[in-house]
Parts: C-alpha cells; sequence; structure tokens
C-alpha cells in the first residue's frame, strides 16, 4: 500500500518535471504546480507517525505529525507566491516575444 | 539581552522594509530611511562580531526563547558573524549607490527599497540561521526579492529573472527535500544537533540523498558550474545596485552553507563530497575565466569572473585543511568588495552611454573624461587579478601557501593562470574604456551615477590589502569554527531565559 | 630595527603625490622643466641617503628593518641592505634623479607630464623597494609594482594602438612570470619555512636538496627571465620602445629589466651552485646573447638598436650567474654597472636627437655632429664604452667578461663555445655601437639633419653624467673604495669572498688578446655590415617568442568564444542539464534508498482512500498533460490539486487540506487570468524523438523521489525530536490546541513572518513588472481599459449585488479566521486570501478603478508595510515586557481585558491580523495586475541586455 503512495508521489514529480520542460509557457506552469503539489505529498510522507486524528491537543489517539504540515503550510505560501511572480513573468515575456514558446526566450546569450 | 545582538542584523532591514513600503509616496525620506536602516543592520552585525571576538563565544539567540532545537535558532559564530558583517557592509554601499541613483529601475520604482531591504534581511537572516528550514525560508525570500528587483530592471531584466527565478525554484524544491529527508532521518531541523546525531548515527536511510540534495542547493546558489546557467544573465541584467549585491554577497550564500556544512556532508559522505568541489571549482575557474574573455559586455564580464572567483573559494573549501578554510574566508570577503565595487563602477559608465548600455561597444572611450574612475576600476581589476597589495593578493598567497603544502601542482598552475586570465579581461577592458578614443559613437550623458559608493569599497580593499592582519585573524578563528560545529551543538542558555 | 633604511623609499614616494598634485598647475613648457628639476632632488637625496651607508656595508655590515605585517601568516615587511642591494639601489636612485630631471625637458609640451612623472616615481619606489627587500614577500610586492608601472608608462600615449598593445604584452608577459614567481615563492617559504632572505641561506642545502627543488628552480628563472628579457620572453622588450624613451632609458635598460638578474644573483647562495642551475642560466644566457648582438646589428630604430644590445647584455649577466665563480660575480658586477651607466646615457642621448631631429628613424638622420655637438660627444663616449674600448668601464667589463669564459668552469665544451661567443658577441656589439654614431651623428647629413638643433644644456647634463662616469671609474688610478665595494656586491651574490681589481691595464693576458680579437673582428662587421644580411622570416628562433605570446591569446580567445557559446539562453537545456548532473551526484554518493525486500510501517491512515486520492491526483495531472485544449488542462490541475488535498485532509491534517484547497483556487483563478492574455504561438507539438528525450528525466525523477517517498512511508513511526514538545506545550505555553497552528504562530512563527514577507516581495514583483508594463501605455487608454469589468463587457446588477455581499461576508469569515486562529483551522493567509478574492471579485465586476475608488482602504502597497510594521511590532512588544522577540505574550491578560473564553488578545492575535494584512495587500496587488484588462508591450527593436 505504501509502495502505491510511493508510486503515485513518485509519478506526480515524474509528471511534474515533464511539464516543466514543455515548449509551452502554460505548460511549464503548470509542471511547477504539479511539482509544489508532489512537494507537499513528499513532506507529508516525512511525518513521523500514522497518525488517526489530527494533531489537536483536544483529540485523543496518535497524532499526525504536526511539524511537516508546518512546514508544508509554509512552503505552499510561498510557493505560490513565487508561481504568481513567475506567470507574470511569463506573460511579459510571451507578449514581448509575441509567442508562449519558451525556446523563444533567448536574448539573454554568450 | 545582548542575545538580541544576533538577530538585529536582519530584524532591522527587515523591519524598514515595511516601514518604507509606508513611505513610498515620500521617495526621498524612503530612501534616507533605507539607507540609515541598512547602515544601522551593518553596526549591528560589526557589534556582534565585536562581541563573539571579544568573549570568544558564539551569540545564540532562541527565537521566541523556544530551546533550541525545538524553536528556530539563531547561531553567530565568526564564521556566520563575519558573512553577516560582509553582507551589511556592501548592502550599506549599495544602499548609498542606490540613493544617488538616476537610473529609472531604482528611481521610478516605489517598491525598490522595500524589495532591497528584503533581500538584505534574507542574506543576513540566512548568514545567521541556525535552523535548516529556515535557511530555506530564507533563500526563498533572497530569490524573489532579487528576481523581483532584476525583473524590474527593463531591457532584459524580465528574461534574466524568469530564467533565475525557475532555476531557483527548483533548487528550492531541493532545500525543501533536503528539509524534509533530514527531518525523517534524524527527527529534527537545528543545523547543530543535525551535526551531532549525523556525526553519531551517518548510515541513516535517507540521510545521504539528504546531503546531496543539500550539496546541489549550495553548489546552485554559488553558481557552481554545470548549476552556473542563471548567473551571467542574472547578475549582468539586474540593475547596477543589485546586481552589485548579487554578484559580490548574495553569491556567498552557497559558500557560506559549504563552510557551514561541510561537517554535516563529511560524515555522510566524505570523499566524493571533496571531490565534487574541488572539480566543480576547477570547472568554475575555467568556465569564468573563460567567459569574461569572451563576452562582449562589461557587467557579463564581471559575472562571469564571479563563476572564477567563486571557483578559487570552492577549491579552497575542497582542500578542507584549516589553512585552506581561511582562506577561503579571506577570498569570500575580498571578493564581495571588489566585485560589489566593479560593477558598480561599470554600472555608472554604462548610465552615461548610449543607450544605458553596458556593452563594450557603447563603453569605448567613454572614460576619458573620468580618469578617477579608471584608476578604481585599475586598482579593483588588480585586486580581482591577486596584485600586491591589493586585498586580493592576501588572499591568493594563502591559497597558494595552502597548496604548496599539499603539492597540488595542478590546481596551483590553473589557479596560477586564472590569475593571468583575470589580468586579460580586466585590462583589456580598462583599456578599452578609458585609453581607446571614442569612435565618433555620441549620445554620451556627462552626468550619471556617483562614484562615490565604489571608492569607498575600492578603498575598503586597499586598506584590507595593506592592513590585512585583522582579518587574517578573523579568518583563522572562522576556520576554527568550521573545523569544530560542535561548538554550537550545546548552545549556551540563551540570555532571554526559557520561561 | 634601522629605521633610517624607510627614508630612501619614503623620499621616492613623496614624489608621486607631488607630482600628481603639481597637474593642474603645469600650464608652460617652461613650468613642466622646473618641476622635473625639482623633482629630480627627491632621488638625489635619496642618493645621499643610501650613499651614507657605504662604509657600513662595505666593511661587511648589512643594516635591516623587519616590520610585523601580518604575523598571523608569517608574513613581514623586510628590508635588508648590502652591497648587491646597496649597488643596485644606487643606481636605481642616481639614473633616477638624471631621468627625471632629462623627463621635464622631454615632455616639456606634453600635457600628460604630470602623470608621466608621478608614474615614473612610483616605479622608482617600487624598484629600490625590490632591491631593498629582505625577504621574499616584499620582494614580490615591490615586483608587481615594477610591472604595474611599466604597463602604465609604456602605454603612456594613450591614442596609440601599438603603445596599448606593446603595455598589454608587458604585463601579460611579466605577470605569467609573476604568477609563476609567486608560485615558486610559495614553494620556497613552505620547504624554507620561511620567507626570510636569512632564513633561505640557513636552509640552502636543505633547498637544493629538496625533492621539489627543479619546480622551485623552474618557476623563480620563469619569472626572472620574463622580467630580464630572456630568450624566448624577450619578446615585450622591443615592443615597449613604444614608452617615451625617459622610460626606456630607466625602465627598460638601466633598472627594471635587471630585476631578474638582481633576484638570481641574490637567490644563488640558496639555489645556486648546480648543474641544474649552471646549465639553465648558461645556455639561456647565452642565447639571449648572441641573439640580442646579432638582431640590433640592422635595426634602423634608434632605440631598436638600443633595445636589441640591452637585451645581449641581459644575456650576459644571466650567463655569468650561472657560472657560480669569483671571478663570473666580479664580471657581473662590473658589467651591471657599466652597462646601466653607457645605455642610460645613450637612450636619452637617442632621446634628445628625436626631440631635436624629429625622428629615430637611421634612414633619416645621419651628419647632426655640427647641429647638436654636445650630445653626439656625450653619445660618442657612451657607445665607445658600450664598444668595449678602453679606458672606458666597458672595457672592464669585455675584459672580465671574456675572463671569465676563459676560466675553466663545469663543462670543458661549454667554456670554449662560451669563449668564442662572447667574443662574437663582443665584436657584434661594437658593430652595433659603431653603426649608433655613424648612422646618426657622422656621414652625410640625413633628411632630418636640416631642422635637428641641439637640446637645453640641463637636458644633455643628464646623460652626460653616467657617461663621464663611465670614463671617470676606469681612469682614476685603482678606486679602492669602489673595488671594495663592488667585491662586497659580487660576495653577496657569490656567498664567498670575491676580489674586484679595476685596473685597466692588467698585463698582457689572454682577456686581453681575445678583446683584441673581438675588437678588429668588430670593426670588420662594421665595415661590411650592409653584406651581413639580416635573416628575418618566419621560422627564426627570435620570432619564437612573439609567435607563442600570439598563439596564445588567440588560442584563449578562442576557447573564449567557444565558452561562451555554450550559453545559448535555452532555459531548457539549461534545466536539464542541471537535472542530469543532479542525477549523476545521486548515482556518485549513492544516495538513492533501495526499498527493503520487506516492506515495514504500518498500515496508513485512511487506507485504501488514500491511495485512491493519490492516484486521483496523479490521474488528473497525467490529464493535464495530455489535454490539448489549456484551458481543460488548467481545470485538470485544479482536479488534481483538490485530491492532493484530499490526501493531506486523510494524513490527517486539516489546516494544510483548508490551505491546499485555497491555495489551488487561487492557482486557477490566477491561471485562468493569464490565459485570457497569452498569445496563442504556433502550436509546437513536440516530435517523438524530443518527447522521448523529455521522458527520461521525468522517469528518472519519478523514480527517484518514489524511493524516496517510500523509503519514508515504510520506515515510521520515527523517533521525532522535536513534535513530542509542540504536543507537550501548544496549550500550555501558546493557548493553543492546534499543535499545527501552534508551530506556524508561536513555535516557529518566525519562520512564517518570512514566509508572508516573501509572499508580499511576489505581490510587489508581479505589480511591478504588469504595472511597469502598463504605466508605459497612455493614461486614458489604462483607464478604459480598467473602468470596464475586467472581462470587457458591463456586468449586470445581479452581479454587483453579489459583490456587495461577498466582500462583507469574506471580511466576517476574516474576522472569525484571526479570532480563533488558534483553535480552529485556518488561520491569517486563509483570511487574507478570502477577502482578497472577495476584492477581486469587485475587480472583476465594477473594474480597476471604480474598485480602487470605492474600497480607499484596499491600498496594496499601504496593507502590505502596515502588515509588516503590525508584525514587527507585535513580535518586539515581548522585549518591553523583559522577554525575548517574538516571544507568546498576552496583552488582554496583562491589562486585564473582559474578554469572551477562547479569545486571546496576544501576540498570537496581533502576528495573525499582520499575516492576514500582508497576504491581503499582496494578493490584491497581484490580482489587479493580473488581471489587468490591459494588453502587455511587445517587444520593438531588441533592447540591448543592461
Amino acid at each position: 500500500m505504501n509502495l502505491l503512495l510511493a508510486l503515485a508521489i513518485g509519478g506526480l514529480f515524474g509528471t511534474g518535471v515533464h511539464q516543466l520542460l514543455r515548449r509551452s509557457v502554460v505548460r511549464s506552469a503548470i509542471g511547477l504546480v504539479i511539482l509544489s503539489n508532489a512537494m507537499n505529498l513528499l513532506l507529508l510522507t516525512t511525518g513521523a507517525y500514522d497518525g488517526a486524528v489530527a494533531a489537536y491537543a483536544t483529540l485523543q489517539g496518535t497524532h499526525s505529525d504536526a511539524l511537516p504540515q508546518a512546514l508544508i503550510l509554509t512552503a505552499i505560501v510561498i510557493s505560490m507566491g513565487g508561481f504568481s511572480f513567475v506567470l507574470a513573468l511569463l506573460l511579459l515575456l510571451s507578449a514581448r516575444h509575441r509567442s508562449d514558446d519558451i525556446d523563444r526566450f533567448t536574448e539573454l546569450r554568450h | 539581552m545582548n542575545g538580541h545582538l544576533a538577530i538585529l542584523p536582519f530584524l532591522l532591514p527587515l523591519a524598514g522594509s515595511g516601514v518604507t513600503l509606508l513611505l513610498a509616496r515620500r521617495r526621498a525620506l524612503q530612501g534616507a530611511v533605507a539607507l540609515g536602516l541598512l547602515l544601522a543592520g551593518l553596526l549591528s552585525s560589526a557589534a556582534l562580531l565585536r562581541e563573539i571576538w571579544e568573549t570568544g563565544r558564539p551569540v545564540v539567540f532562541q527565537m521566541g526563547a523556544w530551546p533550541a532545537p525545538h524553536g528556530i535558532t539563531f547561531a553567530a559564530d565568526l564564521l556566520s558573524a563575519t558573512f553577516a558583517t560582509l553582507a551589511g557592509a556592501v548592502f550599506a554601499a549599495g544602499g548609498l549607490y542606490a540613493w544617488g541613483s538616476r537610473d529609472d529601475a531604482v528611481r521610478a520604482q516605489p517598491a525598490f527599497f522595500p524589495l532591497f531591504l528584503m533581500l538584505a534581511a534574507g542574506l543576513s537572516g540566512a548568514f545567521l540561521s541556525g535552523d535548516l528550514f529556515h535557511l530555506f525560508v530564507c533563500t526563498e525570500l533572497i530569490v524573489i526579492s532579487g528576481a523581483a528587483l532584476t525583473a524590474a530592471s527593463g531591457g532584459a531584466g524580465p528574461e534574466a529573472a524568469f530564467k533565475y527565478f525557475y532555476i531557483s525554484l527548483v533548487a528550492g524544491l531541493g532545500l525543501l527535500i533536503a528539509c524534509g529527508a533530514f527531518y525523517a532521518a534524524y527527527g529534527t531541523l537545528n543545523l547543530a544537533d543535525l551535526a551531532a546525531r549525523i556525526a553519531a548515527r551517518p548510515e541513516q536511510p535517507l540521510a545521504a540523498v539528504a546531503a546531496v540534495f543539500l550539496l546541489v542547493y549550495a553548489l546552485g546558489k554559488c553558481a557552481g558550474v554545470p548549476f552556473h546557467f542563471w548567473q551571467p544573465d542574472f547578475h549582468a541584467a539586474a540593475s547596477t545596485p543589485v546586481s552589485a549585491m548579487l554578484s559580490s554577497v548574495i553569491v556567498k550564500l552557497g559558500v557560506y552553507v559549504l563552510l557551514r556544512c561541510g561537517g554535516l556532508f563529511l560524515p555522510l559522505a566524505g570523499g566524493p563530497f571533496r571531490a565534487v568541489v574541488l572539480a566543480v571549482g576547477v570547472a568554475g575557474v575555467a568556465v569564468g575565466s573563460l567567459g569574461a574573455i569572451g563576452t562582449r559586455h562589461a557587467k557579463r564580464m564581471l559575472a562571469y569572473s564571479t563563476l572564477a572567483q567563486v571557483g578559487l573559494m570552492l577549491v579552497a573549501i575542497a582542500w578542507g585543511s584549516h589553512g585552506a578554510l581561511a582562506a577561503a574566508v579571506v577570498l569570500a570577503v575580498n571578493h564581495a568588495l571588489v566585485k560589489s565595487a566593479l560593477l558598480m563602477i561599470a554600472g555608472a559608465m554604462a548610465g552615461r552611454a548610449p543607450g544605458h548600455s553596458a556593452a563594450f561597444d557603447a563603453l569605448r572611450g567613454l572614460g576619458a573624461a573620468l580618469p578617477a574612475a579608471g584608476a578604481l576600476f585599475l586598482l579593483g581589476g588588480l585586486a580581482l587579478a591577486g596584485v600586491p597589495p591589493m586585498n586580493g593578493f592576501i588572499g591568493k598567497w594563502l591559497l597558494f601557501r595552502s597548496g604548496a603544502g599539499e603539492e597540488r601542482f595542478l590546481v596551483l598552475a590553473l589557479l596560477a593562470a586564472a590569475g593571468g586570465l583575470s589580468l586579460v579581461y580586466t585590462v583589456r577592458a580598462y583599456q578599452l574604456v578609458w585609453w581607446t578614443p571614442r569612435g565618433g559613437g555620441s549620445g554620451a550623458s556627462p552626468a550619471g551615477d556617483s562614484f562615490a559608493a565604489p571608492a569607498l569599497l575600492v578603498a575598503a580593499c586597499v586598506a584590507l590589502g595593506v592592513f590585512a592582519e585583522p582579518l587574517l585573524r578573523l579568518a583563522d578563528g572562522a576556520a576554527a569554527d568550521i573545523l569544530r560545529p560542535d561548538a554550537l551543538v550545546r548552545p549556551p542558555p540563551p540570555p532571554g531565559g526559557a520561561p | 630595527m634601522d629605521w633610517g633604511l624607510l627614508l630612501p623609499l619614503i623620499l621616492c614616494a613623496a614624489g608621486v603625490p607631488l607630482a600628481a598634485a603639481l597637474g593642474a598647475d603645469l600650464r608652460s613648457a617652461r613650468a613642466v622643466r622646473i618641476a622635473g628639476a625639482a623633482l629630480a632632488l627627491l632621488p638625489l637625496a635619496a642618493v645621499v641617503a643610501l650613499a651614507a651607508r657605504l662604509p657600513e656595508v662595505v666593511s661587511g655590515g648589512a643594516p635591516s628593518l623587519v616590520l610585523p605585517w601580518m604575523p598571523s601568516a608569517g608574513l613581514a615587511f623586510s628590508l635588508q641592505v648590502d652591497g648587491l642591494g646597496l649597488l643596485f639601489a644606487l643606481l636605481v636612485t642616481g639614473i633616477g634623479a638624471l631621468v627625471v630631471l632629462y623627463s621635464g625637458f622631454y615632455l616639456d609640451h606634453d600635457p600628460a607630464a604630470p602623470r608621466f612623472l608621478a608614474t615614473l616615481m612610483a616605479f622608482m619606489t617600487s624598484m629600490l623597494g625590490l632591491v631593498m627587500a629582505g625577504d621574499l614577500f616584499t620582494l614580490f610586492v615591490f615586483w608587481e609594482g615594477t610591472g604595474i608601472a611599466s604597463f602604465l608608462l609604456i602605454a603612456h600615449r594613450r591614442d596609440d594602438p601599438a603603445a596599448r598593445r606593446a603595455a598589454l604584452k608587458a604585463l601579460l608577459v611579466t605577470g605569467a612570470g609573476g604568477a609563476a614567481l609567486l608560485a615558486g615563492f610559495a614553494l620556497l617559504a613552505h620547504a624554507a619555512g620561511g620567507t626570510a632572505f636569512d632564513a633561505l641561506r640557513a636552509a640552502g642545502d636543505g633547498l637544493r636538496d629538496h625533492r621539489l627543488y627543479p619546480v622551485m628552480l623552474g618557476l623563480v628563472a620563469a619569472g626572472a627571465f620574463s622580467k630580464s628579457a630572456q630568450f624566448p620572453l624577450h619578446t615585450w622588450l622591443p615592443d615597449a620602445m613604444a614608452a617615451p624613451t625617459p622610460a626606456s632609458a630607466y625602465l627598460h635598460s638601466a633598472t627594471m629589466v635587471k630585476a631578474g638578474i638582481y633576484l638570481m644573483a641574490r637567490l644563488n647562495p640558496m639555489l645556486g651552485g648546480t648543474e641544474t642551475w649552471f646549465w639553465l642560466l648558461s645556455l639561456t644566457g647565452f642565447a639571449t646573447m648572441l641573439l640580442g648582438a646579432y638582431r640590433g646589428l640592422r635595426r634602423n630604430d634608434l632605440k631598436a638598436v638600443l633595445a636589441y644590445s640591452t637585451v645581449g647584455q641581459l644575456g650576459v649577466l644571466m650567463m655569468l650567474i650561472g657560472q657560480d665563480t669569483a671571478i663570473a660575480f666580479k664580471a657581473m658586477v662590473i658589467g651591471v654597472l657599466a652597462h646601466a651607466l653607457y645605455k642610460s646615457s645613450l637612450f636619452m642621448a637617442a632621446g634628445i636627437v628625436d626631440h631635436g631631429a624629429g625622428t629615430r628613424d637611421l634612414r633619416r638622420l645621419g651628419g647632426l655632429r655640427r647641429a647638436m655637438p654636445a650630445t653626439f660627444v656625450v653619445a660618442l663616449i657612451a657607445a665607445l664604452s658600450m664598444a668595449g674600448l678602453p679606458p672606458l668601464a666597458g672595457f672592464l667589463a669585455k675584459e672580465t667578461l671574456i675572463a671569465t669564459a676563459v676560466h675553466p668552469s663545469d663543462s670543458r665544451a661549454f667554456d670554449l663555445a662560451m669563449t668564442a661567443g662572447t667574443v662574437l658577441a663582443g665584436a657584434l656589439v661594437l658593430a652595433q655601437a659603431a653603426t649608433v654614431i655613424h648612422r646618426t651623428f657622422l656621414g652625410r647629413a640625413g633628411s632630418a639633419a636640416s631642422r635637428a638643433h641641439e637640446a637645453p644644456a640641463l637636458m644633455v647634463f643628464a646623460p652626460a653624467i653616467p657617461a663621464a662616469a663611465s670614463l671617470v671609474f676606469a681612469l682614476l688610478p685603482e678606486p679602492a673604495g669602489l673595488a671594495a665595494f663592488l667585491a662586497q656586491a659580487a660576495e653577496a651574490a657569490h656567498g664567498a669572498t670575491v676580489k674586484v681589481s679595476l685596473a685597466v691595464w692588467a698585463g698582457l693576458s689572454p682577456p686581453l688578446l681575445l678583446g683584441g680579437v673581438a675588437m678588429s673582428l668588430g670593426v670588420a662587421v662594421f665595415l661590411h655590415r650592409r653584406r651581413a644580411r639580416d635573416l628575418e622570416g618566419g621560422g627564426a628562433p627570435w620570432t619564437w617568442g612573439d609567435r607563442a605570446y600570439e598563439v596564445v591569446l588567440r588560442g584563449v580567445d578562442a576557447a573564449a568564444a567557444a565558452m561562451v557559446r555554450v550559453q545559448d539562453g535555452r532555459l531548457r537545456r539549461y534545466l536539464v542539464v542541471m537535472l542530469a548532473a543532479l542525477g549523476g551526484l545521486l548515482v556518485l554518493f549513492g544516495a538513492v534508498p533501495l526499498p527493503e525486500a520487506t516492506p515495514g510501517g504500518g498500515v496508513p491512515p485512511g487506507g485504501w482512500v488514500r491511495v485512491f486520492a493519490a492516484l486521483v491526483a496523479l490521474g488528473a495531472a497525467l490529464a493535464s498533460a495530455r489535454l490539448r485544449d489549456d484551458l481543460l488542462a488548467v481545470l485538470a490541475l485544479a482536479a488534481s490539486g483538490l485530491s492532493v488535498a484530499l490526501y493531506i485532509a486523510l494524513e490527517p491534517a486539516v489546516d494544510v487540506a483548508l490551505v491546499q484547497v485555497v491555495v489551488d483556487i487561487l492557482t486557477t483563478v490566477v491561471l485562468v487570468l493569464a490565459l485570457r492574455r497569452l498569445p496563442r504561438g504556433p502550436a509546437h507539438e513536440p516530435r517523438v524523438p524530443e518527447r522521448l528525450r523529455g521522458a527520461v528525466p521525468a522517469i528518472a525523477a519519478g523514480v527517484v523521489m518514489a524511493a524516496v517517498a517510500y523509503a519514508a512511508l515504510s520506515s515510521r513511526p520515527r523517533e521525532s525530536v522535536v513534535t513530542p514538545f509542540y504536543e507537550a506545550n501548544a496549550v500550555a505555553r501558546t493557548g493553543a490546541s492546534d499543535v499545527v497552528g501552534a508551530i506556524v504562530v508561536d513555535f516557529r512563527g518566525y519562520d512564517t513572518l518570512i514566509e508572508i514577507t516573501v509572499f508580499a516581495a511576489a505581490g510587489l514583483g508581479v505589480a511591478m513588472l504588469l504595472g511597469a508594463a502598463r504605466r508605459g501605455r497612455p493614461a486614458g487608454e489604462a483607464r478604459a481599459a480598467a473602468t470596464v469589468g475586467v472581462a470587457g463587457p458591463r456586468t449586470s446588477p445581479f452581479l454587483h449585488l453579489l459583490a456587495w455581499v461577498v466582500l462583507p461576508l469574506a471580511l466576517m469569515m476574516a474576522a472569525t479566521r484571526i479570532l480563533y486562529g488558534h483553535d480552529q483551522p485556518g488561520d491569517g493567509f486563509t483570511a487574507g486570501v478570502t477577502v482578497s478574492l472577495g476584492v477581486a471579485l469587485w475587480h472583476a465586476v465594477f473594474g480597476l478603478a471604480a474598485t480602487r475608488r470605492r474600497l480607499r482602504w484596499a491600498r496594496p502597497r499601504a496593507l502590505i508595510g502596515a502588515g509588516l510594521v503590525l508584525a514587527m511590532a507585535g513580535a518586539a512588544a515581548p522585549v518591553l515586557a523583559g522577554q525575548a522577540f517574538f516571544s507568546p505574550f498576552d496583552f488582554g491578560h496583562a491589562v486585564g481585558l473582559p474578554l469572551p473564553p477562547g479569545v486571546h488578545f496576544g501576540t498570537a492575535m496581533v502576528f495573525e491580523l499582520a499575516i492576514c494584512l500582508t497576504v491581503l495587500g499582496s494578493a490584491v496587488h497581484g490580482l489587479e495586475s493580473l488581471g489587468g484588462a490591459a494588453p502587455l508591450p511587445a517587444a520593438g527593436k531588441k533592447e540591448d541586455a543592461r
């Protein structure tokens, strides 16, 4: 079962990388989102416990590890901000080059 | 509570970013406040350094007084404090430059100074952080504020920022993976705690993978070949005050992490770690030196030369002896000062060139009217090439000494060659800009950014070359700190006192 | 500690600022001349200061001064003056004084004269320091100094491309030598355990027997040869004649080019006396001697003739040092002295000719003896000395040289060769000297003779002094003092006693006879010089140096061009390379955790539902990759994100799941907004091979990360160092039952502060980018674009109503989140985003301008700033109460506010509010920029990369 989960997470990473390397601006951006989703799942797996209940002091039972969740919360927000910024850059560049082909963004060379 | 001294260097600029945002409408005041806070940050980090030097003990602060390793630890030993002070100094100079800059990318951007301060805060925070995940957060702050500033520099800024940011996002994921894997393996994120536990049980599953991702992150941050492709574009396309920060101190983050965390890698992968860092350093020296000669753009030339200089530091880190590590620290300090000065001079010249271009074609003969700037540039170039009595020479001598001690003749030959090549490109550029008659191309404007900030930095270079003793002793202590990371494992109780 | 040693250095150094300061006031030619004359007093004073040392030194003393410089690196600033050093020091300052005086006249019409004089003084200081240095480190510092000064002096005429090239060449050749020298010194210091010459002398045999002796010697010799223009590194010296003549006279014949000679003589007691030493120096010097003597014969440029004869003389000196016999060092010191005297004199005379006749081309000169008689006499004396005729210093030099040659050394064969070679060289040099005099002053008047005129007396005075000296010190009957002094100098180099006599007539001896042979041979060569064919042409050995320099430089440039071509601007290629490198490192470190045969770990919470969620997430992601239509792809992405949220909820991690949902929505909104404005480029569906290439890194990444995830999952449950602390202290110390919330706001709250700063930076960045893009447009157009709804068409009243309702709701939600954020899932971030979405709806409905008008409080920058300041203030508040920065503090409790249970007015709440404000401002900033309907500018012509 763990194996299936791991494979799914790996699959998400793979898809993310594949999309990231596409030439189309949108697809590449989508790749970034997939990657950050995959990242969240991976961080979740680094939690120490097999929690039965959420990490609430009021709840009884084995809590899920709270630390990775906190890290994810931080990471999500950061990647969200970064993503919107990348999108703005992509808009500007694709407008400047009149194309959504990343391979055309080669003004800077040598 | 002098423990707070360990966090002032980044709290001041951070607070400044908020204040300057509220002052966005009143530009003069905004610039003054920003500069003042940067100077305050410099003073606080200098005071911190002095404190450590005099007490001989690291200054440790537990954020929120939560005891280590549960809260976020900020640990300032000689190494981190030296880098923080360096960052403070260079950023103060950068603030001074930006304050008087006529560049629209600086003047017409109400968010320039807030982002500039965020950049400074992120860097000092990263240097002083004793916590792996906080290192990640600070890195992201550096990345995004730096990218935003560069993107807003007009010209090719957006493209450069885009490439840098894309690559950095991936690098950021790498560090995040490292955090997760280290936590899974050792259940902690506190660097010192981590170091102790790794030393105790290196054979954890996931430990090695974490180490590799951390290594790749560090190499990416210091633009080690082949993780360097973003660097020439990014450092050259940014507006001058920004690129003078990026290519001098920001790029040192990776160097610092390698110095600081070498203790983390070694138990996990001692042999390959050193071999890899050495290979990357040598490659960097080659790529950087040749690239600097090959490019036709002043700021790109200086950006490439950063690759070479960082390569030297990586070589020293790979050698890893006490002397070599001290040499790495000295090289880092000197290069930061020299490179920021040179980039400011190049930028100030470009500001006077037609189309504000830093391409050599636009700069040819532009310096005839500004011989003093030429003298500054030449001094900087000589410092870069390690010609005495400039500060660059001291680091070179230390490197040669430790190399001679370890009989690394091939590498030594390469380093010597690198020195010669840096002489080639800096002197060629100097001759082209300050000696060659201006070939008809008009449109040059006499007025431009002031040379005060670079002059100060070059003066610092000369001073550190002639009076190198304090820096040498500092580097000596820093190297000692590196070689026994346990100095921070059991931090003294935070002055705040855990409630 | 002999502080007096600093005096000469200070005197010379003082000249630099003085000369520079003169700069502004030197309007007239007269002023320049006076300045030169005045400046010359400084080196003159230095001469006196040094001469005062003579008695002490002649009686074998070696005054020294050692100042600690970088003790922790074992480095000091060390001066020491023995016979050898003092001989060179006197030459440097003495000739220096004359050259400075002379320069004032030579450059009297040059506006850049002050710069020249200042640089000249700087060089003098470095050169003096070089010959007075008491250890390797100090010597090297000054060594590089002379190189820089030479670079600046050669290119004194900035606008002359040849001069610029020559300067660069000199700097690079000697600079490369300097690098070798530094490496050699590093090795020496390592082997001898110190840099002081005394330490090195003490370690002498240890050095010679050291395993790395050949390496050290090779590196040091490379440095010395490059500086002293030894074949084949002599290539830079002839080019350097582009410098103004005073510089040529001073640097490139009298002093700087002798630095290498000085260094080898200085190191002879430590490194000399071995086979390697003998052959390396002898052969190099021999070749250089013949090369210079021969090449000088047929130059048509007066200075070129002199330059090549200098090369020859340097070869002679280097060869002599190689011999390591007493008589050789006697010949060396006499040679140094004689050459410095006559060559500086000749160069200055050549400068006068150039100055007076307007050319140095021997083809246009001739018959100047009437026009400039004084110069003629001076040049004649100097030339006779150069030719080695009695009773001049040059004669002594040549005699002792030949005496050394016939003196038996380690190799009989080399003795013969050396004898023949020196005789031949002597003959050729004599022919050169005769040519110089004949073609310049004698013979029929050349085209330039007509306007030639004599120089002012003081200008001729400068070269007259050394010329006279070379006559005097040979004529004086046995100047015992001088002999003893030279003996001291020779001893310092030889390391053993040397007997020096300066008698011109030493009786009939083989050297005298051979000298006669050389003389007559020389006369013959001179008479038939037209027949002596000059072997120009590619393969000739003397062109090797030039060719090598060209080849190396061109090679470097080619390599550089190739190197920058790698930087081809294709981001995707960059990414692939980096991913490949990452994979390589993972393999190299053997870092990928291999799953154990027996999968450990329990059943993950949520069981199959969770697997299902994961698979759905993956499937949706794959679908978004496959779907052709971008909009559909984005929707698939949203679905994937939601199932990720489901997975997270099953961890169970409710807060995170909630935020994931919010972020997923925000992402989708932003993406859709962006889609509207993306240009539809040509559909570039990758061809199959490209797809395969793209698949490789994807699959590799998938495998690695799957392995990592499996290793993490299957090793559960593990020990966590920190989490138990959080669970134990959440309620007690932060008043939050939600542990995650407690971590985010308290335990690791500072992370969150930086995190929202990052988010703020992102918002600011987006606004800067797109705002800047819009700012470029006419205001009216922008307003028009902003008054209608984002989607363009007018919007319905129903939507207006909706907008009016939603925003207050969002605000209320936000308020509750902040009030109860600690006990309920959710925090300031979700609050901020919710409100920002409400505002975004207003944008969509009423348009940007109207929204800005009606919601005055929604001013992004102010909100962000306020949020950050509030956060800092709240975190700093406890410090006032004597607690640590960012520690939890309950204001309500402190001041006793009556608050409903579950509500705490503490740092946590302030922080949540700050987060909300910052996030709100940043999100609104980004949304209104991304949502703006104004088209973005397209690139006209490519702007230059700044």
